[in-house]
């Protein structure tokens, strides 16, 4: 029988199984796809049915009223069918773009513009949204549409994080292992009310992944430079997704044989620049807003300072004055990463352990721990360019992804081992992955700033001379 | 191989056989460029977004009917336009435009009186803890000219300041209240144009539409208590 998809090339096969064999079953399969059940069930009911936008209650003052607003305030409040409402001034123009994108007419005549600050850099999620609305009976609630898009985005990167570990793990469980954590994973569970969509960037970093790895490697080169064109374009406007899925495809190909590596490298290189040229055609039709613009970044002007400052720094000359990656003297090393990766080991320190045994024991696991920094780097670009010192925990993501598929390749091994210890100790090291996941109120005081301890464990909000609060 | 390719696996078939994904590529790029030059659909960049989907969507869809069905949801994208409501305009942040100090404030008026009146219900429960702290909180700009009474008892604003996100921010002990009601009124000091922030906080129907809220926390536990605004002129400033 021919192989249903082909698996990743230039990676040290793993020793329990070929890629095409037939790897062992055991019933922890049967308990891993129950769980996944179980945990996709549990998500829905308590978190996506839940109508608790953390994001905006971060951005009101219920939780850090004494330091500042998180992400802009809401200004303005709507009519919705569920009642008045104010949403995060920063991702309203979601909404808004949606207008932008169901224009008709050409781009002098065109009466809506792409706005907002990212406005650009986030058109994928009003384009999610209006493809949705095409459906009958959904333009009744647009706002409706904005929570199923979140939905689908979440089931979408489940299902692409099995297909990503199916691609690079021969046995049967690494990619449930990797479906699960992702189900849980805290950027998607603690937004399924919001607008903002950040969780994109990170979601589109796995459908590119699964395109390149499983379905690009065989095509010729003329179609997968059209397709990765393709891919980098559209990336371009999902928060970041083109720059995770171009960062991980250039530090893959160091795993790549030599003339495929180079290729790979090239082809990239091209589909980039292609895709680059491609939008800034549609930036100066339409004007559209750039965040590079509106914050006044420049990358040249940053390399420059970063190595002037560097230079400074080795031949022991005072660097307070000078700038290192759009921060002031040493701030980047002292408190930037310092902060980048007290908020990474504070999720993730399980699976990160799991990861590094994985160094030593599972070598199919090895290219994932390694990219773990540098698409942390990547991910954290965003907060650089601004020159914010604050920890984002959904920029995280895409090294999450690589830590969640390394460790998911070592606990696949172990459930793979005759005896029920190996077993059963991978069960146990899941379980205790998915419970650092599970509490929200933490989560969202990582995920928005400020820290955890901000958030209380009861909150209760009295509206007027209303009878019963509302307890979040 | 595995024996049993899933429901989705089938859909999509497997890679490297096919009828080729240029042909999907070519009709997608021939419906788009269709409805761009018959006027149909004139928007470059939604034309644009949607034939890199298609161009990925005819590197996932290898069988025929399938990229088909594709190939027909995509037309009906580029034709049909999605009917989505006005929101009207939409303000940038104050931030995201530097120097914009009158966006997203109210003044308050010349001889005017804000008046909120905090119902405490529910604080009983934690009123008579060792570690309670209670605090009234008001955001704007220019509040060193604000003169806050708090049950009776005028105070400058301009002690309790401290910066937040570029506003001022005051934060008024509460001291440890027993449930009741707290009555908050807001004047400005004269020559003084205090400011309040828009904080619209909106449960149902009810609009609480100014960032003056009092706030109690005792170890896990906070309350918050939102109230409506009364306004009235005061005399002699």
């Amino acid at each position: 029988m021919q192989p249903a998809q082909q698996k990743s090339q230039g990676i040290p096969n793993d020793p329990i199984g070929q890629p095409g064999g037939n790897p062992p079953r055991n019933p922890v399969q049967l308990i891993l796809g129950i769980g996944l059940l179980g945990v996709m069930l549990g998500v829905f009911l308590s978190y996506a049915r839940s109508s608790v936008d953390w994001e905006i209650l971060q951005t009101k003052h219920y939780w850090s009223a004494e330091k500042w607003y998180y992400g802009g305030y809401a200004a303005q409040y709507f009519e919705t069918p569920k009642g008045y409402e104010t949403f995060i001034s920063e991702g309203l123009c979601n909404y808004t773009n949606m207008l932008a994108l169901q224009e008709q007419l050409p781009a002098g005549r065109a009466r809506h513009p792409v706005q907002g600050f990212p406005g650009t850099e986030r058109l994928a999620t009003p384009f999610l949204v209006s493809a949705l609305l095409h459906a009958p009976g959904e333009s009744a609630n647009a706002w409706g549409a904005f929570w199923q898009a979140n939905v689908l985005l979440w089931i979408l990167s489940v299902y692409l994080a099995y297909k990503v570990a199916a691609l690079f793990f021969a046995d049967r469980f690494s990619p449930w292992f990797a479906a699960i954590f992702v189900a849980l994973y805290p950027a998607l569970t603690v937004t399924f009310n919001a607008i903002k969509q950040q969780p994109l960037g990170t979601a589109y970093l796995l459908l590119g992944m699964y395109l390149f790895e499983g379905r690009l490697g065989k095509a010729g080169l003329p179609f997968k430079a059209v397709a990765l064109t393709a891919i980098m374009f559209f990336g371009q406007f999902a928060d970041g997704g083109w720059c995770f899925l171009a960062a991980f495809i250039f530090l893959r190909a160091w795993w790549l044989p030599g003339r495929e590596r180079w290729a790979t490298i090239l082809w990239l290189g091209a589909a980039v620049g292609v895709s680059g040229l491609w939008l800034a055609w549609l930036r100066s039709l339409y004007h559209l807003p750039s965040v590079t613009h509106a914050l006044g970044f420049s990358f040249g002007r940053m390399l420059g300072e970063s190595w002037t400052m560097l230079a400074s720094w080795f031949s022991g000359a005072d660097v307070s004055q000078l700038w290192f990656l759009n921060l002031s003297g040493a701030t980047f090393f002292s408190v930037f990463w310092p902060a980048i990766c007290e908020g990474f080991l504070s999720i993730h320190a399980v699976l990160l352990i799991v990861a590094v045994a994985g160094l030593f024991f599972v070598p199919r696991t090895r290219m994932f721990t390694v990219l773990v920094l540098p698409m942390l780097f990547v991910g954290h670009l965003g907060t650089i360019m601004a020159g914010w010192l604050f920890y984002y925990g959904y920029a995280s993501f895409p090294a999450a992804v690589m830590v969640i598929l390394a460790a998911s390749g070592v606990l696949g091994r172990l459930a793979g081992r005759e005896g029920l210890l190996p077993r059963a100790a991978a069960l146990a090291l899941a379980a205790s992955v998915c419970l650092t996941f599970t509490d929200l109120k933490k989560q969202a005081g990582i995920y928005y700033g400020q820290g955890a301890g901000y958030y209380r464990r009861n909150v209760e909000v009295r509206y007027g001379n209303e009878t019963e609060p509302v307890d979040y | 191989m595995k024996p049993n390719p899933s429901i989705i696996d089938r859909l999509v078939g497997p890679s490297g056989r096919l009828y080729g994904p240029w042909p999907t590529v070519g009709v997608s790029t021939a419906i788009f460029g269709a409805a761009y030059l018959c006027g149909i659909n004139r928007n470059l960049l939604y034309l644009s977004m949607l034939l890199s989907v298609a161009i990925m969507m005819s590197v996932v869809l290898r069988r025929g009917w399938a990229a088909l069905v594709g190939l027909g949801v995509c037309a009906f994208l580029a034709c049909v336009p999605a009917k989505v409501a006005e929101l009207g305009t939409l303000y940038p942040a104050p931030r995201d435009r530097p120097g914009a100090e009158n966006m997203w404030v109210t003044a308050i008026g010349e001889g005017e009186t804000w008046t909120y009146e905090f119902t405490l219900a529910g604080l009983v429960k934690i009123a008579g803890n060792a570690d309670l702290t209670g605090f009234l909180y008001i955001d704007g700009r220019n509040l060193s000219g604000l003169v806050v009474s708090v049950q009776g008892e005028a105070l400058e604003g301009g002690p309790f300041i401290v910066k937040k996100n570029g506003l001022d921010h005051i934060a008024i002990p509460l001291g440890n209240p027993k449930a009741g009601t707290v009555t908050v009124s807001l004047r400005g000091a004269p020559q003084a144009a205090p400011r309040i922030f828009h904080g619209p906080e909106v449960h149902g129907s009810s609009v609480y539409g100014d960032a003056v809220w009092l706030e109690f926390t005792s170890g896990q536990d906070r309350k918050i208590y939102e109230a409506t605004r009364t306004m009235a002129a005061s005399g002699g400033r």
